[in-house]
């Protein structure tokens, strides 16, 4: 309804007093009609200039109340009502102003949080990435023999503290990942890339710690390479390690992996199969949540942030995929996306 | 012989560093911060610069901005090393001329130098 509140009021008045012409008309007859009509049209005339003053005194300044609350809508809390009219709707505008005040501060404390974040995870990327670099090489001058020779028992404790060291590492990565994520940095850098030479270089990385589980690690590639897609090869490599990851630490001895590569026309699909404790039914819809971990692997590995396949998920869409899985409790479970070919 | 400078001021990592291109027979010169780091490019003209961001008194990104606008030194390849790895971080390294950007926890020294390789031949 576009009709303005005074144009409404007009016409009820229009209506009034042709209603009122009419009955007068019909009551009394032609003759004293038009002394009553004089009568009649200096009332209408006080009702009409009552409306008038109305309609400036009150209507004008809620007008401009309008405006300003228009901005404000729009997060705009810089504006502040222009006091008018009568006391009560001054009174009202200066009730508004407040409000607004209140919302500037607010926006302001949300500024300063937003930049005590970001603060924040810059300290930690460089207060924990320092020491956990250090660790790293430390682990490696040893590793290499660099300080002398070792026994096998200490190069299997070398080996144990490094890999706890590298998933410190990933946690510190996940995070910041996450939270530039949160604030709309994260940035891809697309360029054409073969899929399967990422998934090769990843499952290659693999194969030890598969083998350390006596897990079977499978690659299965189609015989003629995909074609070649836009990706931002740093950020899907992660995605994929997160799925093959995942997927093998939730796999017992003896068990499978297998990750294949499928594609069409239209898309390249990736499956991540595995023959591990899969998730309860009930859990399933939250599976990308962040932080989310089902309850049977966080009894079964209490290792494991939950961001890793919330991480998956944004890279993918970020490319224009989708994320696909299925599972069976004590079966396992399938991770996988898909990726549009560009035409 | 290749000489290569490390321009980093934590000893232990500046050690390992060191101990590991002397090892591949590189020759290996260090800075301990940026002013130290910044005079020996000019001075000493390595080969390859091996740097940190994070430094005493002049920062990683000041003394790669100097050295890329000094003619004289404007060639010498520069790897920036650091705990650093933000997305703008690593662009505004590349685009002060950085050869590469290695995140100091995803590399091994091993690595280094193997990337080192790639580089000077």
């Amino acid at each position: 309804m576009r009709f303005s509140i005074s144009l409404i009021v007009a016409l009820i008045v229009l209506l009034l007093v042709l209603a009122g012409v009419l009955s007068v008309y019909f009551a009394v007859g032609k003759e004293q009609t038009i002394p009553l009509l004089m009568v009649a049209i200096a009332n209408v005339e006080a009702v009409v200039l009552l409306v008038f003053l109305i309609t400036r005194g009150v209507l004008q300044p809620l007008k401009g109340y309008m405006k300003t609350l228009h901005k404000v809508g729009e997060s705009d809390f810089s504006v502040r009502m222009s006091l008018g009219g009568p006391k009560e709707i001054r009174e009202f505008g200066q009730g508004l102003n407040s409000m607004i005040e209140k919302l500037e501060h607010a926006q302001e404390r949300e500024k300063q949080i937003e930049q005590l974040k970001t603060e924040f995870v810059s300290l930690v990327a460089h207060q924990l990435r320092a020491p956990l670099s250090d660790i790293k090489w430390a682990l490696d001058a040893l590793s290499e023999e660099d300080l002398g020779k070792l026994t096998q028992k200490q190069r299997v404790v070398l080996q144990k503290t490094t890999t706890s060291n590298e998933r410190m590492i990933r946690l510190v990565n996940d995070l910041l990942n996450v939270t530039r994520i949160e604030e709309g940095r994260y940035l891809f850098h697309r360029e054409l890339s073969q899929l399967a030479d990422i998934l090769l270089v990843m499952v290659e990385a693999y194969k030890p710690r598969a083998s350390r589980k006596e897990v079977e690690l499978l690659l299965e590639l189609p015989q003629k390479p995909p074609p070649m897609l836009l990706l931002d090869r740093e950020k899907m490599e992660l995605a994929v390690q997160n799925l093959v990851d995942n997927a093998l630490k939730y796999t017992p001895a003896n068990g499978r992996v297998t990750v294949t590569l499928l594609y069409d026309t239209k898309k390249v699909e990736v499956k991540v199969q595995d023959t591990g404790i899969g998730i309860p039914e009930k859990e399933r819809q939250r599976v990308f949540e962040k932080f989310f971990r089902a309850s049977n692997a966080k009894s079964k590995e209490p290792e494991g942030t939950g961001l890793g396949l919330y991480l998956a998920k944004n890279i993918v869409e970020a490319h224009g995929g989708a994320m696909q899985f299925q599972s069976k409790e004590n079966e396992g479970s399938m991770f996988g996306f898909t990726l549009p070919v560009s035409k | 012989m290749a000489k290569v400078l490390i321009i980093e001021d934590d000893k232990f990592l500046r050690e390992l560093l060191s101990q590991k291109l002397l090892k591949e027979g590189y020759e290996v010169l260090e800075g301990v911060d940026g002013e130290a780091g910044l005079k020996k490019i000019t001075e000493d003209k390595p080969d390859l610069v091996l740097l940190d961001l994070i430094l005493p008194g002049k920062d990683g990104f000041e003394i790669l901005t100097a050295a890329k606008s000094n003619p004289e030194t404007a060639n010498i390849p520069v790897l920036v090393l650091s705990n650093l790895g933000q997305q703008e971080e690593v662009e505004k390294a590349l685009k002060l001329g950085a050869a590469d950007f290695l995140v100091k926890a995803h590399f091994t020294p091993g690595e280094i130098v193997a990337k080192i390789k790639t580089i000077i031949t």
